[in-house]
């Protein structure tokens, strides 16, 4: 599947706003902002180091976007 | 519209190692402001919080009451099997080390660099660097919302491990996922541990890592996990590994939670340059942290105190050219690198061993004594029970 109909989100009723992540993704993608987790899903090449890495298995890739129950982890295309 | 702001050295990031930074280079005469994205320093913490005492002097930290917890006599290695290998220097009464309240740790290293004459903004976020005539000259801020630039002679980066201004600057900050751990942990109460000790736990219980139990005094302690990247296979794994570990220690299954931190630490060699034109990495943003323990305040605050002296030196002379800000990095190593790099090398091959391996060499320790707690007297004890586990990097001990 083209990796545009693939999205990267954190789950904000699991993530703990640790920053693990964002030191981990080997570019510079994700970031966050204060409590939340952004991706720049245009420079995200969906390598999903980060999907494993996350201490609380925050991150996931797939076809959904940002749903009520991870409103503080959104993604947002292109920050 | 915000309007611009100017200064002689700017710190992104007030971590320790940025405070540290901040205040060398204020009580040198630079004039500095230190910006932090978060609302309130040093919170949320996402630190095991143990020290060692022997460095603090050396940076200007003198030990408070309103940050110290507990002082250590020392710490105990469990090995797979749950043998111990008990290192102290009770014997020489000393303390090794203090399990800290780092949230008022870093507020009181930001007060010092306030105290020296440092400005502070919180909630003002560096989102990327400037560049000028081919030199870091400041960073693009945001703060409430209202984007503006800060001009700086001299820019910091002490942005932890999550940093970016070493990216923007193109510095080598990358990391392999064998040389990162992630890392979660429970700070947890009505337990059962040994108040003198901290402990570790190593083996297949925290592939790569080890769990830790550091004591916060009257039956609280933090309990956490650090697994290296590329051991990790699965999903939620650290969480998971965590979890069984304290379901499988009935001491600590009956303790409850009253807090849960996340994170990850680098166990990388030294980077190759930390140092650019108009720019310098410390701490964690410079992959500073010590590949075994995982702990990366003291290296951080090190590096620190030399960076700001640096910084303040090369404002008065008008030069912040890479080779000015080399002293800086120089300066660094000649008091972090070859430990990293020595400790790096005993990761390499300590990640490499399995549960009965660890068993034989904790069991050969018991009994032995150290007569300073630390990582290299500990690994010179292996080597005269192992010599074959020591032996590409025996050179170095
Ligand atoms: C779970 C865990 C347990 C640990 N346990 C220990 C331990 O027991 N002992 C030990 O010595 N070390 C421990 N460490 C490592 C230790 O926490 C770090 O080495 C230490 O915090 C490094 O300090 P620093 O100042 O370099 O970075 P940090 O403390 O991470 O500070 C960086 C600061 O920069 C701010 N920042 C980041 N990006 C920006 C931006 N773009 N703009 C503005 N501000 C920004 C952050 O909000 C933060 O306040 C642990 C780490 C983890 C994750
Ligand atoms: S997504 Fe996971 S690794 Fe990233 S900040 Fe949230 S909890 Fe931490
Ligand atoms: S999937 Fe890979 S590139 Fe995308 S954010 Fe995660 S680590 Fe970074």
């Amino acid at each position: 599947m083209n990796k545009k109909h693939l999205h990267i989100v954190s789950k904000g009723d699991i993530c703990l706003s640790c920053g693990a992540c964002v030191g981990i993704c080997p570019l510079d993608t994700i970031y966050l902002n204060e409590w939340r987790i952004e991706f720049d899903e245009v420079k995200c090449t969906r390598c999903s180091i980060c999907v494993n890495a996350c201490p609380v298995g925050a991150i996931s890739i797939g076809p959904e976007t940002c749903t009520h129950s991870n409103m503080t982890g959104t993604s947002f295309p292109g920050r | 519209m915000a309007s611009d702001l100017e200064c002689d050295v700017l710190v992104v990031g007030a971590g320790p190692s940025g405070s540290v930074t901040a205040k060398f280079a204020a009580q040198n005469g630079a004039n500095v402001l230190m910006i932090e994205k978060r609302q309130e320093i040093g919170s949320p913490v996402r630190c095991g919080e143990g020290i060692s005492k022997a460095w603090l002097p050396e940076v200007g930290i003198t030990p408070s009451p309103r940050w110290i917890n507990v002082e250590v006599e020392g710490a105990r290695i469990f090995s797979p099997s749950e043998k111990v290998f008990e290192v102290n220097e009770r014997d020489a009464g000393n303390e090794v080390g203090y399990v800290i309240e780092r949230d008022a740790f870093d507020k009181a290293l930001a007060i010092d660099a306030g105290n020296a004459g440092a400005e502070i903004m919180l909630k003002t976020h560096a989102v990327n660097v400037l560049k000028e005539n081919g030199r870091i000259a400041g960073v693009k801020a945001k703060q409430y919302g209202q984007e503006f630039n800060i001009h700086a002679k001299i820019t910091i980066g002490a942005d932890g491990f999550e940093s970016q201004v070493g990216r923007w600057a193109g510095l080598p900050t990358n990391l392999q996922v064998k040389d990162m751990d992630s890392c979660l942990q429970y700070r947890m109460t009505n337990i059962d541990s040994d108040e003198r000790y901290c402990d570790f736990y190593l083996g297949e219980c925290a592939p790569g890592g080890y769990v830790w139990i550091f004591p916060k005094g009257d039956h609280l302690a933090n309990v956490g996990i650090g697994v290296q990247v590329s051991k990790i296979k699965s999903q939620a794994e650290v969480k998971a590994l965590l979890d069984k570990w304290i379901d499988r220690h009935p001491g600590y299954a009956k303790g409850k939670k009253i807090d849960m931190v996340a994170g990850a630490v680098s166990i990388s060699p030294p980077i190759k340059q930390a140092v650019t034109d108009g720019m310098m990495l410390v701490g964690d943003a410079a992959r500073m942290i010590d590949p075994i323990t995982g702990g990366g305040i003291a290296n951080g605050c090190i590096a620190g105190k030399v960076a700001g002296e640096v910084a303040a030196k090369a404002v008065k002379e008008g030069n912040y050219s890479k080779d000015r800000l080399m002293e800086y990095e120089r300066g660094w190593r000649a008091k972090i690198e070859e430990k990293q790099y020595r400790n790096w090398l005993a990761k390499e091959k300590l990640v490499t061993l399995p549960d009965e391996v660890f068993d034989k060499v904790i069991d050969s320790l018991q009994g032995q004594s150290v007569e300073k707690l630390n990582v290299l007297n500990i690994l010179k004890l292996v080597k005269e029970k192992h010599p074959e586990l020591t032996k590409e990097f025996a050179d170095f001990l």
